[in-house]
């Protein structure tokens, strides 16, 4: 495989960090090298969080430059935006339209744009933009904490980088005691992505 | 992770003992060796946080003049805390190897200054060796330690954080049996610093072998020509990190340039240096923060009288300021080599999105402590812009951003008291505060309030006591009972130690009761002399993991969108849903604060799910 850049984007607690070492480990498991850096500030929670993941024949850098991401998984639909300079033209875009309101905006310092627009704008910079409810659907099957596995197996249906199998062994490596709900939750995923992600 | 890689690296190399104190990029090192105990992987026979860096390294020097394989851990500043014992440590050196890893912050990501470490090195005379990736810091453990006991002298292990928090696959080796015995021989004239004879002896002990170094550590094969070129015009020198922004950054742009990547930072191979700068006519040094490297490689240059024109920092090719990246070490070599500039495309985002700054947890003790510290400040009559709040490094210096606005400072650990202190004693007419964490004043702070409460100064200290190191992942304090290996330890109580230190006013209170809180705070800055408030309360993501046990609703009837808890408050697990506000029930720990503070009852406590 030639080199491919993931940028996940998501708001501090949502389970980015924790997804982009699920993928480094399927990345390493199907015999790639890999990389991950993160530009996190001091905020365990709720700040901005961006995961970077490389993987290829050869990788070195943990960050990639703008631009230069084949993928954006995002969680939070602002945070897609603000990713979104990350991406090639026309990379795969999965984004969540969750939204999470930061403390400016609930103390009307500044407004949350329509989620509509947000889109709009994700839709301006890549014709491959597929929404993916991936924290209402892990929700639904009672595990909101795996919304993050919900969105791989989205991924993994829509891009063939990473093998099932691979991956499966990520999640049980990477969340031990957690792992056979999350297994079942990204298996939900992978099944649904192509019936739930609708093409916007 | 490579802070992962570097607990491997400590297992194989056959580490005894391992101390440190945690700090951004640099806490997960110890953390990983305690999972590695639980999983079975391997342990290292002692493994402990210390109190703070200068009693890890006092220890770990302790342990490493006894014949034990030791490491010390911490960020960059925390070599500062420690460089008293680092200097002296590098008189008498070590009998088992002893491994300083130091994780710098280039960016800065997480930490008060963009400090570079590397001139310790040059200031204790201590060889230092940098990782460019987690699996080379992995194997620079162990030859870290070979040379630590072949040179006799304590080596710093720099990383930065684009080694410690990346991921990468690594490879592991072999593993050395650790010495079984701890022996140490009375031998004053190493040991003692007292004579002053001996310390010149001893400082030419230390010199002699710098010296030897070269030859000492030649067959470790820490220095590497990475690339070799038949075209003279460039080659690069980089170190650690920044080596994956060169190749990188060649490979895209198809140059062909000599690179050589340094492991051995100090003392520098100059044979190694002047072999490849013959080769060149011109060479670029890449590396990060200040131009460290570049004017070591100036020195060695002109000393040799080559006609090698050596670049980096100093002509403003690479910034000094922030990270290093493919992009701008790119547009380097191409100012080196006469290229034209390659302009990335960069997107522009055509929405206004709103900012995120950090908030504390949903149900962090903090918020009620800030909360209870502004009102009490208004109840004794004062303005919030009146009174100073000196902050400290901890989760409760996110009080800087919206709602709470509240710290003036955050400086360095412990500072928040010596600073307010050093306002006061200078005649600051108003009250002053200092805000300190439970963990950062064990590290810290003690000193600072035996000054305050010694020079008899009027000064309000809360410190709040949430029974952990939170930010860095929540290790223990010396309060604890037990350690994070599982070890009984003899807790120390926080409120002993303040009344030991001679403080006269000292309360318990919780952050969960503003009520009495506030009058403590409005009693506190109006009183003379040292009034410490110790506020407890567990960690709320500490509390969330225990179980929750009931938390709040609002009941849309009664709440008027008001805002004034979300406003007052900023807890996260607060959002406003159409025109009322609503509890986010996933979030919510059950702290209360927001439904003591409803002016319309509207937040009523249910059983948890």
């Amino acid at each position: 495989m030639n080199e491919y850049n993931i940028l996940i984007a998501s708001v501090g607690g949502q389970g980015g960090l924790t997804l982009s070492r699920i993928i480094a480990e399927a990345a390493v498991n199907a015999g790639f090298s890999v990389r991950t850096g993160e530009t996190l500030g001091m905020a365990q929670r709720g700040g901005s969080v961006q995961s970077f993941v490389r993987i290829g024949r050869e990788v070195r850098s943990p960050l990639f430059p703008l631009g230069t991401a084949d993928a954006l998984l995002a969680f939070e639909a602002a945070e897609a935006v603000r990713s979104s300079a990350f991406v090639k033209k026309d990379a795969l875009i999965l984004v969540d339209p969750e939204v999470k309101q930061s403390i400016t905006t609930l103390t009307k310092k500044e407004k949350y744009p329509p989620v509509e627009g947000l889109l709009e704008a994700l839709r301006a910079r890549s014709r491959n933009v597929r929404v993916v409810e991936a924290m209402r659907e892990a929700s639904k099957l009672g595990h909101p904490k795996s919304a993050n596995v919900y969105m791989l197996g989205a991924f993994c249906a829509l891009s063939d980088k990473l093998p099932v199998p691979s991956v499966e062994e990520a999640i049980a490596n990477v969340l031990g005691r957690r792992s056979s709900s999350a297994v079942d939750v990204f298996r939900r995923g992978l099944e649904a992505s192509k019936a739930v992600a609708r093409e916007v | 992770m490579g802070n992962e890689a570097i607990a491997l690296g400590a297992l194989e190399a056959g580490m005894g003992f391992v101390s440190g104190y945690p700090g951004t990029p640099s806490s997960e090192v110890i953390e990983a060796l305690f999972a590695f105990a639980r999983e079975g992987v391997g342990s290292v026979k002692y493994v402990e946080w210390a109190v703070n860096e200068k009693v890890g390294l006092e220890l770990a020097l302790g342990a490493a003049i006894g014949g034990v394989r030791s490491m010390v851990t911490m960020k960059g500043p925390g070599l500062n805390v420690s460089a008293d014992p680092l200097l002296s440590g590098a008189y008498c050196g070590v009998n088992g190897g002893m491994v300083i890893l130091v994780a710098d912050d280039p960016g800065p990501i997480t930490t008060q200054t963009e400090q570079d470490s590397r001139w310790y090195s040059d200031l204790a005379k201590l060889p230092m060796v940098e990782p460019s990736s987690p699996d080379e810091a992995r194997q620079l453990v162990t030859k870290a330690v070979t040379l630590s006991e072949r040179v006799k002298l304590p080596i710093i292990l720099r990383t930065t954080t684009r080694v410690n928090h990346a991921v990468g696959e690594v490879s592991p080796s072999e593993r050395l049996q650790p010495p079984s015995e701890v022996k140490f021989e009375r031998d004053a004239p190493r040991f003692v610093r007292a004579s002053m004879a001996w310390n010149r002896a001893r400082h030419s002990w230390l010199l002699g072998q710098l010296a030897a170094m070269p030859s000492i550590a030649a067959d470790l094969k820490l220095d590497r020509v990475e690339r070799i070129s038949k075209d003279r015009r460039l080659g690069i020198v980089a170190a650690g990190a920044p080596v994956n922004y060169v190749l990188d950054a060649l490979d895209e742009m198809k140059v062909e340039c000599g690179v050589l990547k340094l492991g051995l930072l100090y003392p520098i191979d100059e044979a190694v240096v002047l072999r490849f700068l013959r080769d060149y006519d011109k060479v670029l040094v890449v590396e990060e923060i200040d131009p460290y490297l570049e004017s070591k490689l100036k020195a060695i240059s002109q000393s040799a009288r080559l006609q090698v024109e050596v670049v980096g920092k100093s002509e403003g090719l690479l910034p000094q300021v922030g990270e290093l990246n493919t992009g701008n070490v790119r547009a380097a070599i191409e100012t080196c080599l006469g290229l034209p500039k390659v302009e990335m495309p960069v997107a522009e985002i055509p929405v206004k999105l709103p900012s995120r700054p950090p908030p504390m947890c949903p149900g962090c003790p903090h918020i009620g402590s800030y909360f209870s510290l502004i009102r009490g400040i208004a109840k004794a009559g004062l303005k919030k812009n009146e009174v100073p709040v000196f902050g400290d490094i901890g989760c409760y210096a996110l009080a800087l951003n919206p709602p709470f606005e509240a710290i003036w400072t955050e400086h360095s650990m412990g500072a928040s008291i010596s600073m307010a202190a050093g306002l006061k004693a200078a005649g600051f007419p108003k009250p002053v505060v200092a805000v300190i964490g439970d963990s950062t004043f064990f590290h810290s702070g003690v000193q600072p309030l035996l000054e305050a409460v010694h020079k008899g100064l009027d000064l309000l200290v809360m410190i709040l006591d949430n029974s952990t190191v939170a930010m860095t992942g929540h290790q223990t304090t010396p309060a604890d009972e037990e350690s994070d290996s599982g070890r009984k330890m003899h807790p120390v109580p926080l409120y002993d130690v303040v009344k030991g230190l001679g403080v006269e006013k000292v309360s318990k209170l919780d952050a969960y009761e503003p009520a009495k809180l506030m009058d403590a705070v409005k009693d506190g800055l109006l009183q003379s002399g040292v009034k410490v408030i110790i506020v407890e309360r567990a960690c709320a993501i500490l509390a969330k993991r225990r179980g929750v046990t009931k938390l709040y609703r609002v009941i849309p009837d009664l709440c008027t969108g008001c805002d004034v808890c979300i406003n007052l408050l900023g807890c996260p697990a607060l959002t406003i849903d159409g025109d009322k506000v609503k509890i986010i029930e996933e979030e919510c720990i059950g702290c209360s604060l927001c439904a003591g503070l409803c002016p319309y009852k509207a937040i009523v406590e249910v059983e948890a799910r």
